[in-house]
């Protein structure tokens, strides 16, 4: 068996045809696959086991099936373009990314604090703020965020819980993971986790099988049940609904797959209305009251008569019965204030503030644009950081330092001057690599991970997550909407 | 069932019946270019689009003048027409994209063999243009069109959970073949009167674009009668594609659905019941060979249905809110 090469070792044998005869592990990044030496990983040895029975060209034929599969299942985002709208789907990579049950574990832990401590926050800074008072985060910060919503002030909420839904990017480095980003507003991928697990597992049985991987397909039924649990006036089988924008969403297949996951019916605005402070859909035997809405929605668009009066998504009063508590809304409007990239600095000190426990999962460094040292720092160093908007997501309004031109940078420097508190800078990570599948053989490209954390009476994660890879060598962006893909991603004993 | 989901439902069921007819009238006519007279080939493009009630793209249908016979457009525009012109929405490739559409937007509410069904169907329909089998056999790609929402039908009646969800697909689908089928026989009958000399042919080719041929020639040998043809075609129970099976299985429906809907006031599909009586009373007494007293029939059928599409709308779709909702 060949081993691929550590940077610095010449390549062994440029005869054969092996899937990585070509792939060379740098140790300036973790690899998910192999140790430094080039030696698998103990729960990789099987999988490098299998890869090496197959040729690559049969890998790639497998490729082009899956996508084949995903194209003919409808598994597409919409992207718009000037004249049309054009479905496409998530590039997927066949190889699957393996992380032992021992690490998993850990993150599992890791997230159930963090959320945990998140919706202490959130309940905390809408009613008596005393994480504000007690100066553990600035004041300005939060009162200041666009996304902190007054209109929530005071709202009882079932189980207290804002956030229902939560899909954490985690990235790995030579120190251990560590969390990118919460994402607590509408977070979308766990569709192309599951959608990837069918292709795959198919692909790779006898594989998937010898491996005992940790299920996932439960996710459905756990969301089901998450939700059902915040219904109000205790029902028995609560009208559960997914609330989706409508087929002109790129994520438009994520809420179909979910609410046929959940076995409950996906609307528009346009299916429900408000009647004396209760919620109603639109069905062939009349009315029908609605308990529970998993809203795929923005906050600002959900109810004109609350926030965005000219919104065409949402459902006039529909804030109006949620206060009153005869509708929940998942994940409640206003947890965005909680994913700011500005608050995000302070997750480590909610965690100890709250929970009194260190968090299990670090940080990644995040410097402040609104502490004139942070913002001095990161001009200075502007080639070595990647900047992000505070309020930005899915890779856009972002510098990435080493990869951009000197103009581009100045002109960045010139945004971030005018306004400091809009922006935050933190180090270039070094993103794990993992072999991907490619003409040439594996190669290595970076990857992350956003696994999804449910919470209503308790807290729950499916062992897994959307696999998130830059299929681009040497990229750093794995987001779907700028050139990323998926991979399946094993949960698996050591 | 959500009310915009039995929406699409239903409109799912009309395009791909439509789908599947616009491609048996178009096989028909290439057909006809084989080896038809051009007075054959002629008055089957005015038959083809009086039916579907629209004009061709070269412009309005006006009567042949003089010896000189118009040929309104050459085949391949009006085929193209027909077939994958996607601003007609008659067209065979719009009805599927538009019945996909729908499919896409309700997707938890059909199979999972459903949406391959129809996914794959447009996917391998919406890259060809009709210059790519113009050369081989055109006929042969509607032949696959029209297999294709057979397929889907039959998938449906497999794998669909009997909801309401089932229902308006049905009902969509049967109203549109009984409108498709009450409009053919309108067409067909004024160009070709039942009570004058007929040509063989003409009659024939009737059956054919109905897929009926071999069932009526199991009911009636080989002899073409103008009169046998419509009674088969317009009110044979047991023959599924007529206008009197449609209808009756339009009544079921709507008979299910308002047993399930005990808030309902008005029953859809008031004039179904007297269109039916129709059948029973009236067509078996009528005088054989008497054109109008049969197209006054054909007309009242076509408008129960018409009318139908309205009244859905009202009581299932797009109704008015009481002012107090049940709780």
């Amino acid at each position: 068996m060949n081993h691929p090469r550590s940077q610095s070792e010449p390549h062994a044998d440029e005869a054969s045809k092996g899937l990585f005869d070509n792939y060379a592990v740098d140790p300036q990044y973790f690899d998910e696959m192999f140790a430094s030496d080039g030696k698998p990983l103990p729960h990789c040895e099987r999988l490098r086991e299998a890869l090496d029975g197959m040729s690559p060209n049969s890998l790639l034929k497998m490729q082009s099936q899956v996508e084949q599969s995903f194209l003919r299942d409808g598994i597409t985002f919409s992207v718009s373009s000037e004249n049309n709208t054009l479905e496409r789907i998530i590039p997927i990579d066949c190889l699957p990314r393996l992380i032992s049950l021992k690490d998993w574990k850990h993150v599992d832990s890791g997230l159930k604090q963090r959320l945990k401590a998140l919706n202490l926050f959130l309940q905390d800074i809408y009613n008596d703020a005393k994480i504000l008072k007690d100066g553990v985060i600035p004041v300005d910060m939060i009162y200041g965020c666009p996304q902190y919503r007054p209109e929530m002030r005071g709202i009882s909420l079932p189980q207290e819980v804002h956030v229902s839904v939560c899909g954490t990017d985690l990235v790995r480095d030579n120190d251990g993971f560590k969390v990118l980003e919460d994402n607590l507003r509408v977070p979308s991928g766990v569709s192309y986790m599951l959608a990837n697990r069918k292709a795959v597992k198919s692909n790779l049985r006898k594989l998937f099988r010898q491996y005992s991987v940790q299920s996932i397909e439960h996710y459905g039924a756990l969301l089901r049940q998450t939700l059902s649990d915040l219904a109000p006036h205790n029902s028995e089988n609560p009208c559960v609904v997914v609330l989706t924008p409508g087929v002109y969403n790129s994520a438009f297949y994520e809420h179909v797959f979910l609410a046929r996951e959940m076995g409950v019916e996906i609307v528009q605005g346009q299916d429900l209305l408000v009647h004396n402070g209760f919620v109603y859909m639109r069905t062939t035997n009349g009315l029908k009251r609605v308990d529970v809405i998993y809203r795929r929605v923005d906050d600002i668009y959900i109810d004109p008569l609350t926030f965005l009066p000219d919104s065409q998504l949402g459902v006039p009063g529909l804030f109006h019965a949620f206060r009153l508590g005869n509708v929940a809304i998942a994940n409640a409007p206003g947890t965005g204030v909680a994913d700011d990239k500005s608050v995000y600095a302070y997750v480590p000190a909610i965690i100890r503030y709250y929970l009194a426990e260190e968090p299990l999962l670090a940080n990644v460094a995040t410097y402040l644009c609104r502490n004139p040292e942070d913002l001095e720092y990161t001009l200075d160093n502007l080639d070595k950081l990647v900047v992000k908007m505070v309020g930005e997501s899915g890779g856009y309004g972002m510098l990435v330092g080493p990869h951009a031109t000197p103009r581009e940078r100045d002109e960045y420097a010139r945004q971030v001057r005018q306004d400091p508190a809009n922006f935050i800078s933190q180090p270039t990570l070094d993103l794990s690599r993992m072999p991907c599948l490619t003409p040439a053989g594996a190669a290595p490209r970076h990857v992350d991970v956003r696994p999804f954390v449910l919470q209503s009476k308790e807290i729950n994660i499916v062992p897994g997550g959307f696999c998130r890879v830059a299929l681009t060598e040497g990229s750093l962006v794995v987001n779907s909407s700028q050139g990323g893909g998926g991979k399946d991603l094993w949960v698996v004993g050591e | 069932m959500l009310s915009r989901n039995a929406y699409g439902l239903y409109w799912i069921g009309r395009y791909m019946e439509r789908a599947g007819f616009v491609s048996r009238l178009v096989i028909d006519q290439l057909r006809a270019i084989q080896d038809r007279p051009i007075e054959d080939i002629d008055i089957g493009w005015r038959r083809l689009y009086s039916t579907l009630g629209s004009t061709p793209v070269s412009g309005k249908l006006e009567p042949n003048t003089g010896e000189e016979l118009m040929m309104l457009a050459d085949v391949f525009t009006l085929t193209d027409d027909l077939v994958f012109e996607t601003c007609n929405p008659n067209a065979v490739l719009s009805c599927f994209a538009t019945a996909r559409e729908n499919a896409r937007q309700i997707r938890n509410n059909i199979t999972y063999e459903m949406w391959t069904c129809i996914n794959v169907s447009y996917l391998e329909m919406r890259n060809i243009r009709l210059h790519d089998i113009w050369n081989a056999q055109p006929e042969d790609f509607l032949a696959q069109a029209a297999l294709a929402v057979r397929t889907f039908i039959g998938v449906a009646d497999n794998t669909m959970y009997r909801d309401h969800g089932w229902l308006f697909l049905r009902l969509g689908t049967l109203q549109e073949r009984a409108l498709n089928m009450t409009s053919l026989l309108k067409s067909h009958i004024e160009l070709f009167p039942v009570s004058e000399a007929h040509r063989e042919w003409n009659w024939s080719s009737l059956l054919g674009i109905c897929e009926a041929r071999s069932a009526f020639r199991h009911l009636h040998s080989i002899k073409f009668s103008p009169d046998a043809v419509v009674e088969f075609l317009f009110a044979n129970q047991k023959l599924s594609i007529s206008a009197c099976s449609a209808l009756t299985h339009i009544e079921h429906i709507l008979t299910e659905l308002t047993a399930d809907n005990h808030q309902q006031k008005n029953r859809p599909g008031m004039h179904i019941p007297h269109a039916l009586t129709l059948f029973e009373d009236q067509w078996p007494n009528r005088d054989t060979g008497n054109d109008s007293q049969m197209l006054a029939m054909i007309e009242t059928v076509s408008q129960a249905c018409q009318a139908l599409n309205h009244e859905l709308e009202q009581n299932y779709f797009f109704y008015e809110i009481e002012d107090t909702p049940p709780t």
